[in-house]
C-alpha cells in the first residue's frame, strides 16, 4: 500500500536539501560524540554546520554550471552569466514529489536566498557561540533544520507541504529563540515566540481545514480553481480562509498589528537568532505569500485591501515606535518592521514587475540585515550590551565595525549609494508602474522613510560623534571587523550597481509564476507589457561590463 | 567609446580623492595641503575639459544603459548652464579647502573624505541627464554633509544637521512623486520605460494635460525650493549655517543652494512652459516675498553668521524673481546671479569664519574696530559686501540689474490671480519695485554690519589679533578675482550659457498672454484629466 516510487531525477532537483539534511544528522551525531569531551571540538562541529549551507550551495550552482556547460558560449562573459540565470524561464515549471513540491524560478531563487542567508549566518555566529557555555552544535543543528524547513517552504505547492515545511521552520526557531535557556530573557523570547507562533498555526491549520472543505484537495492549483468557482458565488467562507491565512502569513512576516512579538522575541534571543529570524526566516515567509497570494489567493478581491491595511500600519508603527528604541536589537525588530511594510507593496499589484521589486528588495535586505546584525553581534559581544548609550564613541576603538554597521543602516535607510536605494526605489517605481491610484501609498512609504532617519542615523550619531562610553573606553584596540561583516558591507554597496541580472531574474521567476496561475486574466496584460522590457535587456547586458570598467 | 569621458572623470575624481585621502597618515599638515593640492588639480581638470568640449565644439554626452528593465540610465551631458555650475563647483571646493586649514583641526582625513563625496555628488547633480541618476546624486550630497556639519559643526550641531537632513529629505518626497510621476507618463505614451530625460521631455508637450504639468511643475517646485531656500521652507537654513564651520557653510552658500535653482531652472521652467506661464506671478510673490522678509529679519540679527545667511536667502530670491519673468533677460540674470551669489556668498561666509577663528565669538555686539587690526581682512570683506550690495563693476551688480531690467521689461503676469477668481494688482512690474527695496535694506544691514564689526574704537580685549593668514589671503585672493573679473566682465560668464537661453523665451510667450487673459484653470477640472492619463495600465477587476 505504502508503495513509494520516487522517479530517481527528481530526487535530483533535491540535492541541496538533501546535503543539508545528511550535514544536520551529521552535526547532531558529532555533538552527541563530542559532548563529554567539553567544547573543544566543537570547532569541527561548527564547520560542519558552516560547510553544509555552502555544499549545498555548490550543488544548487552546480546544477546551475551543467547548464552553463551546455550552452558554452554563455560562459565567456559577466552578461553570460546574467543570461544563464535569466535562462530557466523558457523552461516550463514543474513540480515533483506529487505536485507538493514546484521546481521553477522562484523556488531557485529562494533556496539560494535561503541558503547563502543561512552560511553567512554561521559565518559570524561562530565566535559568537564559542563564548556561550551552551552546546554549539545544537545551535548549528537548528539552524540547518530551519534553512531547512525554509527551502521546502518556498518550494511547496501543496498546503500540507506548506504547514510541515513552516512547523519545521517555526518549531525549530522556538527553540532557537531561548537556545541561550538560562538567560532570562531568551528563555522568555523562545516562549513567548512559541505561544504566538503556535496561535498563528492553529489558525492557519483551520484556514486549510476549511479550504480542504471547499476544495476536497490540499493542492495550491486545486484549490485555487474551488476558489475561483466559490468567488463567483461570493461564497462567505472565503473570507474568513483569506482573513485567517493572511493573518497566520503576517504574523510570520511580523506586520502590525501582527508584530507584537517582534521586538520582545528580537530582544530576548541571542543576536544571531535574531538575524535568522528577521532574514532567513522573513524571506521564506515572504517568498510563501507571494506564491500563495498570486497561485491561491489570487482569486480573491479581498487580499489587496487587507494587504494594504497591513502595509501602512506596520510602516506607520514600525518607523515611528523604532525612534524611541534604546536597544539596538529592539531598533532593529522595529526596523524589520517597517521594512515588511515597504516590501509587502509590491503584492499590492499583481504583476511580475511587482514581486521582480520585492524579489530584489529581499536580496538586497539579506545583506543590508543579515551585515547589520552581525555588527550588533560582534559590539554585544564587545561591549556586554546592545544599549545604543553604549556603543557612545565606537569609532575611535573599532572605525570598521562602525563604517560597516552604518553603511547597512544607511542602506536600510535608503540612501545612495548603497543596494537600499535601488531596491526601494526599484520597490516603488514597480508598485506605480501597474497603477498609479497607488500613489498614496509610495507617498506614506515615502514619508515614513523620512522618519526612519532619525532612528537610523541615531546609532551611526553616537558612535561617530559620541564620546566614549565606558564601555567603550574599557575596550582594547584590537580585532577587525568579522569577515561577514566585511562581505555585506561589499554586497550592500556593489549590488545596487549592479542590479540588472538580478532584476531581471526576479522579474522572469514572478512571470513563470503568473504564467501558471490561475488567475491570469488579471497578469495578461503585465506579461505583455514586460515583453518590450525583456527585449531591451539585450543592449544593457552587454553594455553592463563597459560600466564596470569605467 | 571613443572621446575621453570627461564629465564622468569630473564626478569620479572627487570619490577617488576621498578614497584617498582616507588612507593617507594622520598627518594634518599633510592631509590640508594635499587636499587643497587635490582640490586645486580638479578645479583645473575640470577647465581643461571644459576648453577642451569648447574647442571641439561637439557635445560631450555619456550615456550607458544601466538597468534597462527598469529604464535607468547612466546618462551625463553638459549645456552651458550644467558647465558653468560645475566650474563654480570646482573652483568653489578649492576655495573651501583653502579655508579649511586653519579652521578645521579635528579628524582631519574624515573630513577631506566628506567634503570630496559632497563634492561628487553636487557636480553630479549639475551633469546627470537621467532622472534616476540626478536623484541618486541629489540624495547622495545628505550624508556627507550631515556629517560636514554634525561632526565639525558647533555647539548645536546634531540637531542642525538633523533638521537639514530631515527637511531636504521632505522635498526628495515630492521630487520621487514628480520622477515617478513623470516616468509613469512617458512609458504611457511612448511605450519606452525611461528616465531619460530626452525620452521623457518628448512625451511632456502635446502628452501631457496642462492641468498635470502644474502639478508636477508645482511638485519639483516645493521639492527645489526647500532646497534653495524659499520662505516657509527656509527655516533650516540659518540653523545649518551657524553650526557648520566656514568651509561648509561657504559650499552650503556658494553651490548646495544652487542644486535646487538649478532643479527648478531644469525642470520646472525648462521642461513645463506653460505651467510656467501660469504658475510665474506665485513665483513671482514668492520670491519678492523672500526677498524682502529675509532682508528684514537680516536686519535685526545679532549673530554676524545668522545675518549673512538671511542675506543669502534674501538673494536667492532674485532668482526666483528672474524665473517668474519669463523672459531671456530676465532667466540670463537668474542663473548669473546663481553664480555670482556662489562667489560672494563664499566670500562672506569665509569674512565670518576668518573673525570667528580669532575671537570665536561671532556676536556682533562683541565686535568692533577690527579695520586697524586687520587691515587686510578688511578690505576684502568690504570689498565683498560692496558686491553683495550690488556695486557697480562687481560681480553682485551686473546680476541683479539683468533681473530686474528683465522683470521690468516682462510681460509674465499683470496681475495675481487669485484662488476663488478675482485679482490681487501686483503685476511683475509692481514685483520689481518691490524687490526693489530688498536691495536698499541689502545695503543697510550689510553696511551697517560692517560699520559695527570694522570701525569703531578697537575692544581692549581684540588688541592682539592678528592679520590675514597665507591659506585664507589665497582663499580670499581667489574669490576677489572672480568677484572683480566678472563684474568688469559679466560677458564672460553669461557667454557660457547664453545660447541655452534664446528658446526659453519663446516657449513661454505664446502661453504668457494666454494667462494674462484666462485665470487658472479652476482645479475641479484638473482632476479628471489627472485620472485620466496616469491610470492607463491600471487593473480593473
Amino acid at each position: 500500500m505504502f508503495t513509494i516510487n520516487l522517479p530517481p531525477h527528481e530526487l535530483a532537483y533535491l540535492i541541496p536539501e538533501l546535503v543539508m539534511a545528511i550535514g544536520l544528522l551529521f552535526v547532531f551525531t558529532l555533538t552527541i560524540m563530542e559532548y563529554k569531551k567539553t567544547q573543544q571540538d566543537t570547532m569541527v562541529i561548527g564547520l560542519v554546520g558552516v560547510l553544509t549551507p555552502i555544499i549545498a550551495l555548490a550543488f544548487w550552482g552546480l546544477k546551475l554550471n551543467e547548464y552553463m556547460a551546455a550552452h558554452p558560449s554563455l560562459l565567456s562573459t559577466f552578461s553570460g552569466a546574467a543570461e544563464a540565470l535569466v535562462k530557466p524561464s523558457s523552461s516550463d515549471p514543474m513540480t515533483i514529489l506529487y505536485n507538493t513540491l514546484s521546481v521553477d524560478c522562484l523556488a531557485f531563487f529562494g533556496r539560494g536566498l535561503l541558503l547563502l542567508g543561512a552560511a553567512i549566518l554561521l559565518g559570524f555566529t561562530q565566535p559568537y557561540l564559542s563564548k556561550q557555555t551552551y552546546v554549539q552544535g545544537d545551535f548549528y543543528a537548528l539552524v540547518l533544520g530551519a534553512t531547512l524547513g525554509g527551502m521546502l517552504l518556498v518550494a511547496a505547492n501543496d498546503f500540507i507541504m506548506m504547514f510541515v515545511a513552516l512547523e519545521t521552520l517555526s518549531i525549530t526557531s522556538y527553540i532557537l529563540a531561548g537556545y541561550l535557556r538560562k538567560t532570562y530573557a531568551s528563555a522568555e523570547a523562545g516562549f513567548k515566540y512559541l505561544v504566538y507562533g503556535g496561535a498563528a498555526s492553529g489558525v492557519l491549520l483551520f484556514a486549510i481545514s476549511l479550504l480542504y472543505g471547499l476544495s476536497g484537495s490540499t493542492l495550491f492549483n486545486q484549490t485555487a480553481s474551488a476558489i475561483q468557482t466559490y468567488s463567483a458565488t461570493g461564497h462567505p467562507m472565503l473570507i474568513l480562509i483569506a482573513v485567517m491565512i493572511l493573518a497566520a502569513l503576517a504574523f510570520k512576516l511580523s506586520l502590525a498589528p501582527f508584530h507584537m512579538w517582534t521586538p520582545d522575541v528580537y530582544e530576548g534571543a541571542p543576536t544571531p537568532v535574531a538575524a535568522f529570524l528577521s532574514v532567513v526566516s522573513k524571506t521564506a515567509a515572504f517568498l510563501i505569500t507571494i506564491r500563495l497570494l498570486i497561485l491561491v489567493l489570487g482569486g480573491l478581491s479581498y487580499w489587496q485591501p487587507l494587504l494594504a491595511v497591513l502595509a501602512v500600519v506596520s510602516m506607520l508603527v514600525g518607523n515611528i515606535t523604532a525612534i524611541r528604541q534604546t536597544s539596538l536589537q529592539r531598533l532593529l525588530a522595529y526596523s524589520t518592521i517597517a521594512q515588511a511594510g515597504y516590501m509587502i507593496l509590491g503584492l499590492l499589484v499583481h504583476t511580475a514587475f511587482g514581486v521582480a521589486g520585492i524579489l530584489f528588495y529581499l536580496l538586497t535586505y539579506l545583506f543590508m540585515n543579515m551585515g547589520a546584525f552581525a555588527a550588533v553581534t560582534a559590539i554585544k559581544q564587545e561591549l556586554g550590551t546592545d544599549d545604543i548609550a553604549a556603543v557612545s564613541g565606537l569609532v575611535q576603538k573599532r572605525p570598521s565595525i562602525v563604517l560597516g554597521l552604518s553603511i547597512c543602516l544607511l542602506s536600510l535607510a535608503g540612501i545612495p549609494i548603497t543596494a537600499g536605494f535601488f531596491a526601494k526605489f526599484f520597490l516603488f517605481q514597480s508598485v506605480i508602474a501597474q497603477s498609479a491610484q497607488l500613489m498614496p501609498f509610495i507617498v506614506l512609504a515615502l514619508v515614513t522613510s523620512v522618519i526612519s532617519m532619525v532612528y537610523y542615523l541615531k546609532p551611526i550619531r553616537l558612535m561617530v560623534m559620541g564620546a566614549p562610553s565606558s564601555q567603550v573606553d574599557s575596550l582594547l584596540m584590537e580585532k577587525d571587523a568579522p569577515f561577514a561583516l566585511t562581505a555585506m558591507v561589499v554586497a550592500t554597496i556593489l549590488l545596487g550597481v549592479f542590479a540588472t541580472p538580478f532584476f531581471n531574474f526576479g522579474q522572469v521567476a514572478a512571470g513563470q509564476l503568473l504564467s501558471v496561475s490561475p488567475f491570469t486574466h488579471q497578469a495578461t496584460p503585465t506579461v505583455s507589457q514586460n515583453a518590450p522590457s525583456a527585449q531591451s535587456t539585450k543592449p544593457a547586458v552587454t553594455s553592463l561590463p563597459a560600466a564596470a570598467l569605467r | 567609446m571613443d572621446h575621453w569621458p570627461m564629465l564622468t572623470w569630473i564626478i569620479t575624481l572627487p570619490i577617488m580623492f576621498s578614497l584617498f585621502v582616507a588612507l593617507l597618515p594622520d598627518n594634518d599638515r599633510l592631509v590640508h595641503r594635499l587636499s587643497s593640492l587635490l582640490a586645486g588639480g580638479w578645479f583645473l581638470t575640470s577647465v581643461a575639459f571644459f576648453w577642451k568640449s569648447q574647442v571641439s565644439g561637439h557635445s560631450v554626452s555619456e550615456l550607458i544603459s544601466w538597468i534597462p528593465s527598469l529604464g535607468v540610465h547612466y546618462a551625463v551631458n553638459a549645456d552651458g548652464v550644467s558647465w558653468a555650475l560645475v566650474l563654480l563647483t570646482t573652483f568653489l571646493v578649492f576655495v573651501a579647502t583653502l579655508a579649511s586649514w586653519t579652521s578645521i583641526d579635528k579628524r582631519v582625513k574624515f573630513y577631506y573624505s566628506m567634503l570630496f563625496i559632497l563634492a561628487a555628488s553636487i557636480v553630479g547633480v549639475f551633469l546627470a541627464r537621467d532622472l534616476f541618476l540626478f536623484f541618486l546624486f541629489y540624495e547622495l550630497e545628505l550624508i556627507p554633509m550631515y556629517f560636514l556639519i554634525a561632526v565639525w559643526g558647533g555647539a548645536r550641531r546634531e540637531f542642525a544637521a538633523m533638521k537639514f537632513v530631515l527637511y531636504t529629505l521632505f522635498g526628495s518626497v515630492f521630487l520621487f512623486a514628480a520622477i515617478l510621476g513623470l516616468f509613469l507618463h512617458a512609458k504611457g505614451v511612448s511605450g519606452i520605460q525611461s528616465f531619460l530625460f530626452t525620452d521623457i521631455l518628448a512625451t511632456i508637450p502635446g502628452h501631457l494635460s496642462l492641468g498635470l504639468q502644474m502639478l508636477v511643475f508645482a511638485s519639483f517646485f516645493i521639492a527645489f525650493a526647500v532646497k534653495l531656500p524659499m520662505v516657509p521652507f527656509h527655516t533650516w537654513l540659518p540653523d545649518a549655517h551657524v553650526e557648520a564651520p566656514t568651509p561648509v557653510s561657504m559650499l552650503l552658500a556658494g553651490i548646495l543652494l544652487k542644486m535646487g535653482a538649478y532643479g527648478m531652472f531644469r525642470f520646472c521652467f525648462e521642461w513645463f512652459p506653460p505651467a510656467a506661464a501660469i504658475l510665474a506671478p506665485y513665483v513671482g510673490v514668492l520670491g519678492t516675498i523672500n526677498i524682502l522678509y529675509t532682508a528684514g529679519v537680516a536686519m535685526v540679527q545679532a549673530d554676524l553668521k545668522k545675518l549673512v545667511a538671511y542675506s543669502s536667502v534674501s538673494h536667492m530670491g532674485f532668482v526666483l524673481l528672474g524665473f517668474a519673468a519669463l523672459n531671456t533677460i530676465g532667466i540670463t540674470g537668474a542663473i548669473l546671479q546663481m553664480l555670482t551669489h556662489g562667489l560672494i556668498s563664499a566670500g562672506l561666509f569665509l569674512m565670518v569664519g576668518v573673525i570667528y577663528t580669532r575671537t570665536h565669538t561671532r556676536l556682533i555686539a562683541d565686535l568692533g574696530g577690527f579695520a586697524k587690526q586687520m587691515p587686510v581682512i578688511y578690505y576684502f570683506s568690504l570689498l565683498t559686501c560692496l558686491a553683495s550690495l550690488g556695486l557697480p563693476l562687481l560681480a553682485g551688480f551686473p546680476a541683479e540689474t539683468l533681473v530686474f531690467y528683465g522683470a521690468y521689461l516682462s510681460k509674465a503676469f499683470s496681475a495675481v490671480p487669485l484662488w476663488g477668481g478675482g485679482h490681487l494688482g501686483l503685476s511683475i512690474q509692481v514685483l520689481t519695485g518691490l524687490s526693489a527695496i530688498g536691495v536698499v535694506l541689502g545695503a543697510a544691514y550689510l553696511l551697517w554690519m560692517v560699520q559695527r564689526v570694522f570701525t569703531g574704537p578697537v575692544f581692549p580685549k581684540w588688541e592682539s589679533l592678528k592679520d590675514i593668514v597665507p591659506s585664507e589671503a589665497w582663499a580670499f585672493s581667489l574669490l576677489t578675482i572672480g568677484i572683480i573679473g566678472f563684474g568688469f566682465m559679466p560677458q564672460a560668464l553669461v557667454g557660457l550659457y547664453s545660447n541655452d537661453m534664446a528658446s526659453l523665451e519663446p516657449s513661454y510667450s505664446s502661453y504668457s498672454t494666454a494667462s494674462m487673459v484666462a485665470p487658472v484653470v479652476p482645479k475641479q477640472a484638473l482632476v479628471p484629466t489627472h485620472k485620466q492619463t496616469l491610470s492607463l495600465t491600471k487593473d480593473t477587476h
